[in-house]
């Protein structure tokens, strides 16, 4: 807990909001001999994420941190050391209506992946109260729309694809006219 | 800072040109033979240092992560880009589709790549050397590639290429427009580190490992080019650029054709075909569509930048060469300098197929060519451009279109199936004293 409580004096006060932006990080210490499984877990979900089902996340990643940075410019001449490995779990997002937190969401989710950490309780509301015992305030983090919910990017996007394939298919169309009744006529799907 | 010439394997810094280059894929029997078959290799392999005369043919070697492994090296400090089986690593990493690989290449059986080049008769001989080496310690070779270098420079599709490298701190063959753009028109040198392990690199950091010092980590990606259907694309596309943008010069319409599709090739490239940056010359006389194709530059200007030409209006900002390399590009400016690569590529043909051996020497396969593949060409969301892909590698992921900003502007159809990998593999090139240690077994 060494980390997290350094982490934690660094970081005190920092906030998990800007604007409409929330942000969220946990660090937790992998668990003896966990390593090597937690990768696995973690390799799995690149292909299926338990994160891909969360409404209100934005963007949310789970790393593994072997060790501290050195040797950088102005580095430490002794630099601290972690003597065990973490794994640090970071999201933007824009908090959902309805019932339950996000922590309770990640709790459930996510307890195939944060199993492998040191203490993570075999079950029930304890999870909860782990995550949000190892949760820290974010210095820095990066919010691309702090003013929309995933779903509403969701929803801009699909309407840019949809502008896009009419741009293509209608690309030889040289009447004016012609192309504004067609505009018209696809885009009242759109909105 | 000075370089290590002589602990560095050539090719890496300096591109050796010539014209003609085999690559064996080996895998040794055992670890003794592979050491023994290392510890005749190492006083061959062609450094960097700099040679009064030119040699004939020049050899080199790279090992993969098995490679290493069964050699014995501390692999602790290899990264996990380079440990993962690249059959593995490749389609959530670089977009590859693995039915369309072909052959041993990428397939985990290769502990190292001997990389052969020169010419004639010299290059002969000691191919014979080398396969007849390899014999007699057992090593099978599992996949080999030819390549051959075409007239003026050129790659299949018929661009001149390859002259737009990192100018790299410490060497001195480097020209304006190729380090990280400066104030006032300058240029500075990009920092070894991030070509070389053991120098300082653009984040302050020297800190390397002894197997990795004067090492450098390589992508090797065979990339078959469907020249037929790059050619059928333009055609198609020059059709259209003709009966909306137009090109008003007054010229006959076969004339206008035949520029419309150099036009429209440059402004998806970012270079005439001759090698001229688009960003420098936007224009180019339509009489001349004919020899654009036919006669390269030399050696063509380099010093430009994209910060005046934010919108593209000069060069698109999805171009081919823009996304690679985005210069002083107002979203990228801070991070080109961490993702440059320097690119070692040689065409190959083989019977009807054409394309290009992709090599790129880089110190983080993660932070540099993988970004530079899948973040900047296989997407354009970091320039403000949706889904939009780099022409060269349009997949289904992609919004199926690119754009030629003007009055009006051209939107192209994005033709997928121009490019199509066909292997990869991730390899470390180690300097010459962490080589000498894993021949010796040493390297612990």
């Amino acid at each position: 807990m060494k980390l997290l409580d350094t982490l934690r004096q660094l970081t005190r006060g920092a906030g998990n909001q800007r604007w409409g932006a929330h942000s969220l990080l946990i660090l937790a210490p992998i668990g003896d001999g966990a390593r090597e499984d937690l990768l696995g877990e973690l390799a799995r979900c690149e292909h299926d994420s338990p994160l891909a089902g969360l409404a209100e996340v934005h963007f949310a990643r789970w790393v593994v941190i072997d060790q501290l940075k050195t040797g950088f410019a102005d580095a430490p001449k002794r630099p601290s050391r972690l003597d065990r490995p973490y794994l640090l779990f970071s999201a933007d997002y824009t908090p959902a209506p309805g019932d339950g937190t996000l922590l309770e969401r990640l709790a459930e989710v996510g307890a195939a992946v944060w199993n492998h950490c040191d203490g993570f309780p075999p079950d029930g509301p304890a999870r909860v109260d782990y995550l949000a015992a190892h949760r820290c305030d974010t210095t820095l983090y990066y919010a691309g729309y702090p003013d929309a919910t995933p779903a509403r990017v969701k929803t801009a996007v699909a309407r840019r694809d949809a502008l896009t394939r009419f741009v293509l298919d209608h690309r030889d169309e040289r009447d004016a006219a012609t192309l504004q009744r067609a505009y018209l006529k696809e885009a009242a799907r759109w909105f | 800072m000075v370089l290590e010439l002589a602990d560095i394997q050539g090719n890496i810094l300096r591109g050796y040109s010539f014209p003609r280059a085999i690559h064996l894929f080996v895998a040794f029997p055992d670890a003794d033979a592979g050491r023994r078959l290392l510890r005749a290799l190492v006083p061959q392999v062609q450094t960097a240092a700099r040679w009064d005369e030119r040699p004939e043919t020049a050899l080199n070697v790279a090992l993969t992560y098995a490679g290493l492994r069964l050699l014995g090296a501390d692999d602790e400090c290899l990264p996990g880009a380079l440990r993962e089986p690249i059959a593995q690593r490749a389609p959530t990493r670089l977009g590859d589709d693995l039915r369309t690989w072909r052959g041993e290449l990428g397939r985990g059986k290769a502990h190292a790549l001997v990389l052969l080049a020169g010419d004639g008769w010299a290059f002969a001989q000691r191919l014979r050397t080398l396969r007849t080496l390899l014999d007699e310690h057992g090593v099978e070779v599992g996949f080999e590639q030819r390549t051959e270098a075409l007239a003026d420079q050129r790659e299949h599709f018929g661009f001149a290429d390859g002259f737009g490298q990192p100018a790299v701190e410490g060497t001195d063959h480097r020209r304006a427009g190729q380090g990280e753009p400066e104030e006032y028109g300058s240029w500075r040198d990009i920092k070894a580190g991030e070509f070389v392990h053991g120098y300082e690199d653009e984040d302050a950091q020297t800190e390397t490992a002894p197997l990795l010092r004067n090492g450098s980590f390589m992508v090797y990606r065979k990339l078959e080019q469907d020249v037929e259907r790059f050619r059928s694309y333009l055609d198609r596309e020059a059709d259209h650029y003709c009966a909306t943008v137009g090109v008003n010069h007054g010229t006959d319409p076969d004339t206008a054709h035949a520029y419309a599709r150099e036009l429209v090739a440059a402004k998806l490239i970012g270079r005439w075909r001759d090698g001229v940056a688009v960003e420098l010359a936007p224009e180019r006389d339509p009489a001349e569509a004919h020899a654009l194709r036919h006669e390269s530059v030399g050696e063509p200007d380099n010093d430009f930048r994209y910060a005046d030409d934010r919108d593209g209006r000069r060069c698109p900002v999805g171009a081919h060469v823009r996304r690679a390399n985005p210069r002083d590009s107002a979203r990228a400016t801070a991070q080109t300098r961490r993702h440059r690569i320097i690119r070692r590529g040689m065409p190959y043909e083989e019977g009807d197929a054409r394309g290009l051996v992709f090599i790129c020497f880089n110190a983080s396969f993660e932070r540099q060519f993988e970004t530079v593949q899948r973040l900047w060409c296989d997407d354009g969301n970091a320039f403000g451009l949706g889904r939009d892909q780099d022409v060269l590698f349009a997949s289904g992921a992609g919004s199926g279109k690119l754009t030629i900003p003007g009055e009006p502007p051209h939107f192209a159809r994005a033709e997928r199936g121009l490019v199509t990998t066909r292997g990869c593999e991730y390899l470390l090139m180690p300097g010459l004293r962490a080589l000498r240690a894993l021949a010796e077994g040493g390297e612990r």
